[in-house]
């Protein structure tokens, strides 16, 4: 412990004239009170009282303030209450033993008060660290990421330091910032610690980069690697899906594709009989069509859905009629039978930007599946525009979904497979989102077990083609 | 052929398939009865019983394995369920539910006659017979002795037990589960490993020349005897 470190350790902010005076006045008091005390207790040394003034100056105020005050205490003894009076002269050994005893206890006093004073620095110190680490623990590893995480974990060790503008830097780029931050080894990256305005101190930097760095570099390092779990997990999970459409994949193909090559390979057979009652070589040829027909529409919904994925199912968009669109994929559906669907337009429908040809796939898979469920009932189609956006509602009058069954409708491969024994891939519903949500639209399906389901399609409605224009094409 | 003409219960929700298979069935020799529902499989079944049935596993009001299970409940007609690939799991418990054997889609019709045929055959040899005689092996159940060409072959009791049930369930493949539980019983129902380990040594003292004869392997499914 030396002298110099004493005001610092004491309070630097005290000023130095302030113990000059306090030495003064304690002095000048002990003097004084000394007066009184010689009549009442003669035989004792008055100038022990001294030695009070001597500690509490020590011990409040440091060595030097301490040595100060004995050496004045010494003099004023001296040349108060020591004959002669008014004259500094030690005639008297024993006056030499007093100013050595106030001296020692000066040193020992100042030197006892330091050490204590140092050890509660010391604990605040080491409290301050233990609280910034568990404070910057719960930032860094409670929150969400580690990038979200970091302003604050900065803002907490600024506060820890006093200073403002601390700041965690990632990946710093450049060595710009090098001098005013310590550098932060994070094992696979880096970081940097910028300490802003205030942070040159080199002693601070110093504590900064022994007391506060490890902690905060194993802190780090725990945020990373839990960052890199959380973005394992949801690529596992992405992962796991896309395994659960490949099985439903093959699921589908292995019922969808066979059933119709059952039929084609069981007519082919039969057609070879060698006794054919009436219109059956024809039954068996129509069945030989169909089957071919059914196959290659699931190939064409397999094609749409494997572009949809890739995300190779660009629109080409144009003016399009909607009743046209939906006419059109109506009598796809069903050629021969009209009363399937009841269709209603609204009048002075306008036009749709959109690729008529993916619209088209969209009403063939909807108007398929509606009239798949809908029991022998018409299906309904109304298309109006309904707060700026055209509306086209598909309605059937089947069973119904529940809840869990309509949060999954628009699953490819999704079908509810306890109750679910209608024909169909369960690709219908994916194409028709695929294809809706690439030209800007949105459906969603409503359904009201044992009344029927309704699918609703929004379209946005662009600026119209000016007549003028429309007229010059025609 | 003779005049007879079996009545086989076609039960499929395809029509484009039962279309086809009602005519390869009646060239087979058959006279089919279509039904295009599980419901309309057991009531035609009940009205006019046929001598085996066909039914598909995916059914639009319920699935083949109940209509095999109820229909097994008065019948011991032969069953022939068709199934797909990858539907292993329903095709063992058609099984277990009584179904003697299946077919895949897209099967190949002659396959599914041939088939038809042996499990018809069982029917008709399943009489309570003393001795079973195929192919050169003779099982004389009363004796609890078995030869092969005129040879004694010895067999452990769990082996001979195990021979007997699938001697006289000729053509029918009967899957592991049911095997274990028969011979072993019931709590042994999946320790296939036994199973295997048994029909290996079986195979070793029957099988001339190694090769699977008279016991055939249904991978992942089950054994079938010789029809």
């Amino acid at each position: 412990m030396s002298a110099g470190d004493a005001p610092r350790l004491a309070d630097a902010s005290r000023p130095r004239a302030w113990g000059v005076l306090l030495v003064a006045f304690a002095v000048g008091t002990t003097t004084l009170v000394i007066y009184p005390l010689r009549e009442i207790a003669p035989e004792v040394s008055p100038g022990v009282v001294y030695l009070l003034a001597v500690l509490l100056v020590a011990v409040y105020w440091g060595l030097a303030f301490g040595l100060l005050t004995s050496l004045a205490s010494a003099a004023a003894f001296n040349f108060f209450h020591i004959p002669p009076t008014g004259r500094l002269m030690i005639a008297d050994s024993a006056h030499w033993v007093a100013l050595g005893v106030f001296l020692v206890a000066a040193a020992v006093a100042s030197a006892v008060a330091d050490l204590a004073r140092t050890r509660a620095a010391e604990a605040d110190r080491r409290r301050g660290e233990a609280d910034l680490a568990a404070g910057t623990a719960r930032v860094l590893l409670g929150g969400a990421t580690l990038a979200d995480a970091l302003p604050e974990a900065g803002r907490l060790v600024g506060a820890a330091l006093g200073l403002r503008d601390v700041e965690i830097v990632l990946d710093p780029a450049g060595e710009a910032d090098a001098r005013r931050g310590v550098a932060l080894d994070l094992g696979s990256r880096e970081a940097l610690l910028v300490l802003g305005p205030g942070g040159d101190d080199e002693a601070l930097r110093a504590r900064v980069r022994e007391r506060v760095a490890p902690a905060l570099e194993a802190l780090l390092r725990a945020a990373l690697e839990r960052d890199r779990l959380q973005a394992e997990v949801v690529e596992t999970q992405a992962l796991r899906r896309s395994d659960v459409i490949k099985t439903a994949l093959l699921r589908a193909v292995s019922h969808d594709l066979r059933t119709p090559l059952t039929a084609i390979i069981t007519a082919g057979h039969a057609v070879r009989s060698p006794v054919l009652e009436g219109g059956e070589r024809d039954e068996l040829g129509l069945v030989v069509v169909e089957e071919a027909q059914r196959l290659s529409a699931l190939v064409d919904k397999l094609l749409d859905l494997s572009r949809l994925q890739a995300g190779a199912a660009e629109p080409r968009r144009d003016w399009c009629s909607l009743e046209e669109v939906v006419r059109t994929a109506a009598g796809d559906v069903c050629a021969d039978d009209a009363t399937s669907f009841a269709l209603s337009f609204d009048p002075d429908l306008p036009l749709v930007q959109a690729d008529a040809a993916q619209l088209e796939r969209v009403f063939v898979n909807l108007l398929e599946n509606a009239r798949r469920y809908s029991g022998g009932h018409p299906v309904k189609v109304r298309a109006r525009v309904v707060g700026g956006k055209m509306s086209i509602r598909v309605i059937d009058r089947g069973p119904g979904m529940s809840p869990t069954q309509l949060a999954r409708a628009f699953e490819p491969f999704y079908r509810d497979d306890a109750s679910d024994t209608h024909p169909g891939s369960g690709l219908g519903l994916a194409i028709v989102r695929g294809f809706v949500e690439a030209n800007g639209g949105r459906v969603r399906a409503e359904s009201f077990p044992g009344h029927g389901t309704v699918f609703a399609i929004e379209l946005p409605l662009a600026e119209q083609p000016a007549p003028a224009a429309a007229l010059e094409r025609s | 052929m003779s005049s007879h003409r079996p009545r086989v219960l076609v039960c499929d929700d395809e029509l484009q398939i039962l279309r086809g298979l009602r005519i390869v069935l009646r060239d087979g020799g058959f006279d089919a009865v279509a039904a295009q529902s599980a419901q309309e499989a057991l009531d035609a079944a009940a009205l006019h019983p046929p001598e085996a049935a066909i039914i598909d596993l995916v059914l639009p009001d319920g699935d083949g394995v109940s209509v095999c299970r109820q229909l097994r409940g008065w019948s011991q007609m032969p069953i022939i369920v068709l199934s797909a690939v990858g539907d292993e799991d329903v095709k063992i418990a058609a099984l277990d539910a009584g179904a003697d054997d299946y077919v895949t889609k897209p099967f190949n019709p002659r396959e599914l006659i041939a088939r038809l045929n042996a499990v018809l055959r069982r029917v008709a040899t399943h009489v309570d017979e003393p001795t079973i005689r195929v192919d050169g092996l003779e099982i004389d159940l009363a004796a609890r002795t078995v030869r092969r060409d005129g040879q004694d072959v010895h067999l452990t009791p769990t082996e001979y037990d195990l021979l007997r049930i699938l001697a006289r369930n000729r053509g029918r493949l009967l899957t592991h589960r049911a095997l274990l539980s028969e011979v072993w019983g019931p709590q042994y129902a999946n320790d296939t490993q036994a199973l295997r380990t048994h029909i290996a040594n079986l195979r070793r003292k029957l099988e001339p020349g190694g090769e699977p004869h008279y016991i055939r392997t249904d991978a992942r499914v089950g054994y079938r005897f010789l029809a």
